[in-house]
């Protein structure tokens, strides 16, 4: 039978579809109908299966579905009917009514859908239109549940799910995870401008292509995670908060009506010129995706006070006094608050006015405020914060998520996971600073809500088992390892907090889930992975910056709660004798392409001249086969001729091909057992290809190569030996390169260690690398 | 019928905060530009007018506020008034230097408007219509001008507004009273907002625009107006006063041809109490 119902005579006071409907009207239909709003996140997806009204009801296809439960709260209890949103390879729909006879689930194979596809998962017109029509001829029973509150059903399910599933991730293996991430950190560093790329191609040197550059909020996020691991860079980390507190382009003064301040949300290059500058685009928000002022001001409290830099606070005190400005007289605060001039840019959010209210914006207000009370101790930023979470927590049973507006691509009401995190964190929080018990309570059944985005279904091809897909219908179906990273750091602040192994369980879980994702090579992970259709799940684009402080925040979260250093146990502390320096050479190999001819001037001269000259300067001389791009070549960096002795250093430039002004330098430093190499070119030099960091040449023939680390992809150390016998261990220790190199090739007595993907020299000027060798005595 | 408003924006040549993020102002050439406007406008239009008068943070601070405390432009303002003419204010809340702009805060725009609204009134004057820079009419002012009783915004250009970020496009491109929760469609607020001249395909900049458009298209654009609307409905044209010497004659070609066509004139005040009275009747 392709048609399954569920039907219960009372009237439920609240009534869950996991991840797409959370409504406390008694109009189900009409609830459901609702959340169709249409906006530009609309097509980014590569398909979409539009609702069908039929006899007054309308029909939603099961693939948006989230958690495949559907839950009615009734006054005295909770009934679950859980079904399957995918059967073998089809999907069916399903519908939630109320009539006289009370509410109705459907569960139906029967219902065509509208669809439309393309074949970019990115916006863009729909390329064709057909009729889906699910081929099921039977579909399963559903099963029924009940509990006396919605959340103990939610969480009957989880237990269920995650039951099988024992010690879910290793230590190591988060350590490994924040090793890469921070690596990753290094490889989008743009050296050029002082701040990281917002997103890279995960292989290619190539600038990410669109004019949304960085995010401030972003930024303030990288540098609070990145401080939380042992082996960042913390002059780094210094300057961009800094940059981003003291930059004049990047935050205003409202002179005009008093000292309050206000950051914007991108950094751009629009100007046409290299240098960022700071700009808003979609509205000025507080939190979510493009990034906001609360989220901004959080993380840079968060970051002084965890390295005690206090000069920042006074600009940062301004900001957190902006948001105490514009809160709403009920503690809501607006969706947006128009202060910077748009650009021009349509997609931006127009609803705005006492009328708008942002959730997800609210709660993360919400949080700078309780982070302006721990630093500056000020008890009217505590009570805004309460203020402003009393009014946006829903109160028990009704839990119905609208008003949002955290996430740009999501329509203004509609409902979504990540501002329900945000929520989650803001109730947190208030429990650690008053330790009021109804903030804890709270949290704890926000923590169900959230758990209720996870996929939690399988299909065959496809794993997006475990992950957030988080919005009701903009953007889906996707999943999202941001958010399941968000979601993974929240569960563990849960597990802390209430000492519930459930949401130690679950967080391990959802971190495992989006750590899957993250690039073996790199340490990098796309924003976002698309379903196309149940044929298979593909990246959405470059990998991004945003994804990675996510994903540390959960590891730290994780490893916080295991008592456990958030670094690679295996810190790779230096043992063993040293190589003797002068019996090394070492220096560095750069491929480009060679470039242009300069023959423009030629070419004018030509085009002033007799028609038949031209034709006869072309032909004799061949000029225009001249300005075209030569095959490749390769152009070494000769070798320091005897490596320098150690604490010195020798310094050694070439100039490029053409006789231009650009060079490139290469230095080398011997301290110990380490060494340090810096490999330096001019920013955005468009011609390099390839780059081996370091070469090294031995003096004796090489036998054999051996990784004999590897962090993902990236091999962290290798062994060599020699034919006479000599043995050596070489480990990469840290650097812009990240980690390691990606590949090793030995070649008589020279080792080559490929770092071209890693090195990303389109932005940066400078590569430099730490190592150590060794001899090897096992 | 489509009653035609003719708005004039008595802006000055030199604010140029997002573009050139700073401001000049000169007064004698603004003083000459707006009493050339107002002449023109009155004597072709029998007065029946409507003055925008622009206020921003960088007149007040470094012009006193001059549109609105000169005794010069008071006696102007005074005369459009005398004339069957009406006056509205034109807000500019942005740092000169384009650093940020001030739409979004209540508190201030209150504060602005109330402001105005006093020294108007001590002039023995009242702003009957507002119009906010860049088009920026947003939620926040709707109940402020309800408050203050000046109950016509003319903001609606039919199209995204660069630099306040407004989204006109989907807005009705005839007068409706506007929503408390989206200004760009139809509600139950008191204030009434009356579009540009336009077309469902001639918005913004290729409507009604005096110095952004030929005469021929100009008047080309007016049978299209009057040839779609069905039933009473009004809009405006809209002038800028520090153009006027280049858009001198074009303007006094196309009024005079208007009226040759039967366009009814009305002022801002006459067009609210027609929608008022149908929206009570």
């Amino acid at each position: 039978m392709a048609y399954r119902e569920f039907q219960d005579k009372r009237t439920p006071v609240y009534t869950i579809v996991g991840g797409f409907m959370y409504d406390t009207s008694p109009d189900l239909g009409r609830a459901l109908k609702r959340w169709t709003r249409r906006y530009i996140g609309e097509n980014y997806a590569y398909f979409r299966l539009y609702e069908t009204a039929v006899g007054g009801k309308t029909y939603r296809s099961a693939i948006y579905t989230k958690m495949p439960l559907c839950i009615f709260q009734f006054a005295d209890e909770a009934v679950g009917i859980r079904y399957s949103p995918v059967v073998d390879d089809q999907i069916p729909s399903v519908s939630v009514w109320a009539g006289d006879d009370g509410c109705h689930f459907e569960y139906t194979a029967e219902i065509s859908h509208v669809m439309k596809s393309k074949d970019a998962p990115h916006l863009g017109s729909w390329q064709r239109e057909s009729v889906y029509r699910p081929r099921v001829s039977s579909l399963p029973e559903l099963s029924v549940v009940r509990a006396g509150k919605w959340w103990q059903i939610v969480r009957r399910m989880v237990e269920a799910e995650l039951a099988d599933r024992h010690d879910i991730i290793e230590t190591k293996r988060v350590q490994e995870a924040l090793s890469m991430a921070g690596a990753f950190y290094d490889r989008m560093f743009d050296v050029v401008n002082g701040v990281h790329l917002e997103t890279v191609y995960p292989d290619r040197p190539e600038p990410y292509g669109g004019a949304i550059f960085n995010h401030p909020s972003f930024e303030a996020c990288r540098v609070a995670s990145l401080c939380r691991l042992s082996n960042t860079n913390h002059t780094k980390c210094d300057r961009i908060a800094r940059r981003l507190v003291f930059d004049e382009t990047l935050s205003a003064e409202l002179h005009e009506i008093g000292p309050y301040r206000i950051w914007h949300n991108c950094f751009d290059t629009l100007r046409g010129d290299s240098a960022l500058y700071g700009c808003t685009t979609y509205g000025t928000g507080y939190s979510g995706y493009p990034g906001g002022m609360a989220t901004l001001v959080r993380k840079l409290l968060e970051y002084g006070h965890s390295t005690g830099a206090d000069d920042l606070f006074p600009r940062l005190k301004q900001g957190a006094d902006w948001l105490l400005l514009v809160q709403r007289e009920d503690g809501s605060f607006p969706f947006t608050v128009p202060t910077f001039a748009e650009l021009g840019n349509p997609l931006e959010k127009s609803i705005t006015g006492p009328e708008s209210r942002a959730l997800g914006g609210a709660a993360e207000a919400a949080r700078a405020l309780i982070w302006a009370f721990r630093v500056f101790d000020e008890r009217a930023y505590l009570s805004a914060a309460e203020k402003a979470v009393q009014a946006i927590n829903p109160a028990p049973p009704f839990y119905a998520f609208r008003g949002y507006g955290d996430l740009r691509d999501a329509s203004e009401y509609e409902t979504d996971a990540s501002s329900g995190i945000q929520l989650t964190n803001a109730n947190l929080e208030l429990y650690e600073v008053t330790h009021r018990r109804e903030y804890l309570e709270t949290a704890t059944i926000l923590g169900y809500y959230v758990l209720t985005w996870h996929i939690w279904w399988r299909a065959p091809g496809i794993d997006p088992y475990g992950f957030i897909d988080p919005m009701a219908e903009s953007f889906c179906p996707h999943v999202s390892p941001w958010a399941t990273s968000l979601a993974s750091e929240l569960y563990s602040r849960l597990y802390a907090a209430t000492d519930d192994s459930f949401w130690q369980k679950a967080a391990e879980f959802a971190f495992a889930r989006a750590v899957s994702l993250q690039n073996p090579v790199t340490g990098g992970i796309s924003e976002a992975y698309n379903l196309k259709m149940l044929d298979e799940i593909t990246i959405m684009g470059g990998e991004s910056a945003m994804t990675t402080w996510g994903l540390i925040d959960a590891g730290c979260a994780i490893l916080n709660n295991r008592r456990e250093p958030f670094a690679c146990s295996e810190e790779r502390a230096v043992s063993g004798k040293p190589v003797v320096a002068a019996d090394v050479q070492v220096g560095a190999l750069v491929v480009l392409v060679r470039a242009r001819v300069p023959v423009i001037k030629w070419r004018r001269v030509l085009r002033r001249t007799k028609g038949w000259v031209r034709a006869l300067v072309k032909t004799v001389f061949c000029i225009r086969g001249v300005s075209h791009l030569r095959s490749r070549s390769g152009r070494r960096v000769a070798p320091v001729p005897q490596s320098p002795a150690g604490g010195q250093e020798r310094v050694l430039s070439f100039t490029a091909p053409g006789g231009c002004k650009e060079g490139m330098s290469f230095t080398a430093s011997v301290g110990g057992t380490t060494m340090v190499l810096r490999l330096a070119a001019l920013a955005h030099d468009r011609r390099i290809r390839k780059v081996y960091l370091p070469v090294l040449d031995f003096g004796s023939e090489i036998a054999a190569v051996e990784p004999v680390g590897k962090i993902g992809e990236t091999i962290t150390a290798c062994a060599v030996r020699f034919i006479d016998g000599r043995r050596l261990r070489i480990r990469f220790l840290h650097g812009t390169t990240g980690l390691g190199v990606a590949a090793i090739q030995a070649s008589g007595r020279r080792l080559m260690c490929d770092v071209s993907v890693k090195a990303g020299w389109q932005y940066g000027g400078e590569c430099y690398q730490v190592l150590s060798l060794t001899t090897d005595e096992g | 019928m489509v009653r035609l408003l003719v708005a004039v924006e008595c802006d000055y040549a030199g604010y140029e905060p997002f573009t050139a993020n700073r401001c000049t102002y000169c007064h004698s050439e603004s003083m000459d530009s707006v009493r050339r406007a107002l002449d023109l406008v009155l004597s072709e239009c029998n007065g029946r007018a409507a003055f925008l008068i622009h206020t921003s943070p960088y007149i007040r601070r470094n012009w006193n506020d001059v549109f609105y405390t000169s005794p010069d432009y008071l006696s102007m303002w005074n005369e459009v008034v005398a004339q069957g003419g009406e006056l509205g204010l034109h807000l500019h809340e942005e740092e000169p230097d384009g650093s940020c702009l001030y739409y979004g805060y209540p508190e201030h725009l209150e504060k602005v408007v109330s402001d105005h609204v006093r020294l108007l009134e001590e002039a023995g004057l009242r702003a009957a219509c507002e119009s906010t820079g860049y088009f920026g009419m947003n939620e926040w002012l709707v109940p402020i001008l309800e408050a203050h009783e000046i109950l016509v915004n003319l903001d609606n250009i039919g199209t995204f507004t660069r630099f306040t970020g407004r989204n006109w496009a989907e807005a009705p491109s005839r007068p409706y009273f506007a929503d408390r929760v989206d200004v760009a469609r139809k509600g139950d607020s008191r204030v009434l907002m009356i579009p540009l001249g336009m077309t469902d395909c001639c918005r913004g900049e290729d409507g009604l625009m005096i110095g952004r458009n030929s005469l021929r298209y100009l008047k080309s654009l007016w049978r299209e107006i009057r040839s779609a609307s069905s039933g009473d409905s009004a809009c405006y044209i809209w002038v800028e006063a520090h153009r006027i010497r280049k858009d001198e004659r074009r303007l006094v070609s196309l009024l005079r041809w208007l009226k040759s066509e039967g366009a009814e004139l009305a002022t801002p005040t006459e067009v609210y109490d027609s929608y008022a009275a149908a929206r009570a009747g």
